[in-house]
């Protein structure tokens, strides 16, 4: 089943979200901040990464222009989740690659699962 | 015959003209001797207008009140041909070196410094404002010109703008060298020098304000995106742990904690919600929302809001009536406000209801735009108040009385966004009738 990489500094949030997408049979490796995630997108190569923004150590921002500048990395959709809200935020994220940005505080985990599995169907159609 | 006499009438005028001609030649020579003196007045006046364009364009280009007056000092040595100029500023600390040029030299300055206020003449024109020179008729204050300054002529021009004194301009030469010189032309030197001055100190106190006014507003900028993270953070992890409880297995066996944990999801909803309220206006109150529009269908959005108010309503015991035509046509749209607009004028609709009333929303396409009505009974808007419910912070009696804590915000805001989305709103009500709010977006070509 797919592997989907968490990188989210509150706990509670990233174990939430990580039990949702175990309960609908995905794999799911977990990162606190930018960096580990980082050594576990290179470590793990997961079909998608679940990315908060701020973060830190490293935040989401930076993580996006490593991945980008990765050729072999690139091509992994990233959706980010965040609690920002400004639109000039999210679309800086979107700007750096990221394929969705969800704010946290405006859906249900188990919504976020939903875009999770409509990303994946994207990208396996496409394929 | 005819002919001759033609060309000797011709030969005639020919004479005439050059009679004329010569005469008129002696009167321009006359006049040419007269003009000599006046041309060399002219001159004079030149020279004049020269330097002051000079001082004028660099005045006016040039904000630093010092640079200013060097500019002056430099000039009418330099041009007028004055031997030394100085300006004399009470108001000038001790170690500032005031502007001077020509004979009046930095140990000229310092003796000027020391002396010239202690001197009866100089000081009570200093203080009046009043041009004083050694070519009045008064002989004594001449003469302690002269020896004050160590000078044959001088000349000293208060520098004023309107009620504002800058200084003393002292100009110190020969006469003979500088010609005619008249009070009148230092007077408007000096006119223009204080109202440059002037306005280089309004500059420089406008220039601090706005540096200290940039700094707020990026100190402004990060509070809120702090802020917002800070706020919504605990915010979500409620709204998680809630919804993931409210589809737990144990507790949907037990109906009356299912309706508490779905009573508090509904009220953190209304908190994150009345955050993004807050946040949203204080973006507005700076001028500017932030608000990107992109071309789409708004049926996701319309879909996204109900899945989010569905429960409340429920709650409420209300209906949830949808009439949403499938496949609108789309329009520019900024999604994240969008949203927040309608769920304003849902929260509305749902305080503002009567016992088990209901929420009806309906969308279609007209013409070139989508219309989105939000319809409810209820205690209606009064034609009066309707007129004033877009106010910041406005609430009507009769909504202080249904909803005592309603902050004021919500039409206001809803009312910025819309318009960001170039679209347009408006009202139907009346006391005891229903209302309907409706939002028209214009279709993207």
């Amino acid at each position: 089943m797919a592997k989907i990489l968490v990188i989210e500094d509150e706990i509670v949030l990233r174990e939430l979200v990580r039990d949702e997408l175990v309960k609908a049979k995905f794999d799911v490796i977990e990162a606190k901040n930018g960096r580990e995630g980082w050594d576990l997108l290179n470590s793990e190569k997961p079909d998608l990464i679940l990315l908060d923004l701020l973060m830190p150590v490293m935040n989401g921002y930076d993580f996006l222009i490593m991945m980008h500048d990765n050729a072999a990395l690139r091509d992994i959709p990233c959706m980010v989740i965040s609690n920002s809200g400004q639109s000039s935020d999210m679309n800086r994220a979107f700007e750096l690659g990221a394929k969705e940005v969800l704010i946290k505080a405006e859906f249900n985990p188990d919504q976020v699962v939903d875009k999770v599995k409509k990303l994946l169907n994207i990208t396996e159609k496409n394929s | 015959m005819e002919k001759t006499q033609k060309y000797q009438a011709l030969i005639e005028h020919i004479s005439d003209l050059e009679g004329q001609v010569t005469k008129l030649n002696q009167e321009l020579n006359v006049a040419n001797k007269k003009d000599e003196h006046n041309r060399q007045v002219a001159e004079r006046q030149q020279l004049q207008l020269k330097t002051l364009q000079t001082v004028s364009s660099i005045l006016f280009a040039n904000l630093d009140s010092r640079k200013i007056f060097q500019l002056l000092c430099d000039t009418l040595v330099g041009e007028q041909g004055w031997s030394g100029a100085c300006v004399v500023d009470a108001k000038l600390p001790k170690v500032s070196v005031p502007a001077h040029a020509g004979s009046i030299n930095a140990a000229g300055v310092d003796h000027i410094k020391d002396y010239a206020l202690t001197n009866t003449y100089f000081r009570e024109a200093y203080y009046s404002n009043n041009a004083i020179s050694t070519l009045s008729d008064n002989q004594k204050m001449s003469l302690s010109l002269r020896s004050l300054f160590n000078a044959p002529e001088v000349m000293a021009m208060p520098l004023i703008y309107g009620e504002l004194q800058f200084g003393m301009l002292v100009v110190c030469g020969d006469l003979k060298q500088v010609g005619n010189q008249s009070l009148d032309f230092l007077a408007v030197l000096c006119e223009q020098v204080a109202r440059a001055v002037h306005f280089s100190h309004n500059y420089s106190h406008l220039e601090q304000q706005n540096v200290k006014l940039r700094q707020l507003d990026d100190i402004k900028n990060s509070f809120i995106s702090i802020t917002s993270h800070q706020l919504r953070t605990p915010l979500s992890i409620v709204k998680w742990i809630l919804s993931v409880l409210s589809t737990d297995q144990k507790i949907l066996e037990l109906p009356e904690q299912a309706k508490l944990i779905s009573q508090a999801y509904d009220s953190n909803e209304r908190l994150i919600h009345v955050v993004n309220d807050l946040l949203n206006v204080s973006r507005i109150q700076e001028g500017r929302l932030s608000c990107t529009l992109q071309k789409g269908s708004i049926n996701d959005v319309i879909t996204d809001v109900w899945g989010s108010t569905y429960s409340l309503i429920e709650n409420m015991g209300m209906k949830y009536i949808l009439e949403i035509e499938d496949d609108l046509p789309e329009v520019g749209f900024d999604r994240i406000l969008l949203k927040e607009a309608l769920r304003n004028l849902i929260d509305n609709a749902v305080d503002y209801n009567e016992e088990k009333g209901f929420v009806k929303i309906k969308a279609y396409a007209l013409e070139n735009k989508v219309y989105i009505v939000i319809t409810n009974p209820g205690p209606g808007i009064s034609r009066e108040d309707q007129k004033k419910i877009y106010d910041q912070f406005f609430r009507s009696e009769g909504a202080i009385r249904q909803q005592p804590s309603g902050n004021g915000l919500g039409l206001y805001l809803t009312k910025a966004i819309i318009k960001e989305h170039k679209g347009d709103m408006f009202c139907e009500s009346d006391c005891d009738k229903e209302t309907s709010f409706t939002i028209t977006l214009p279709i993207s070509k």
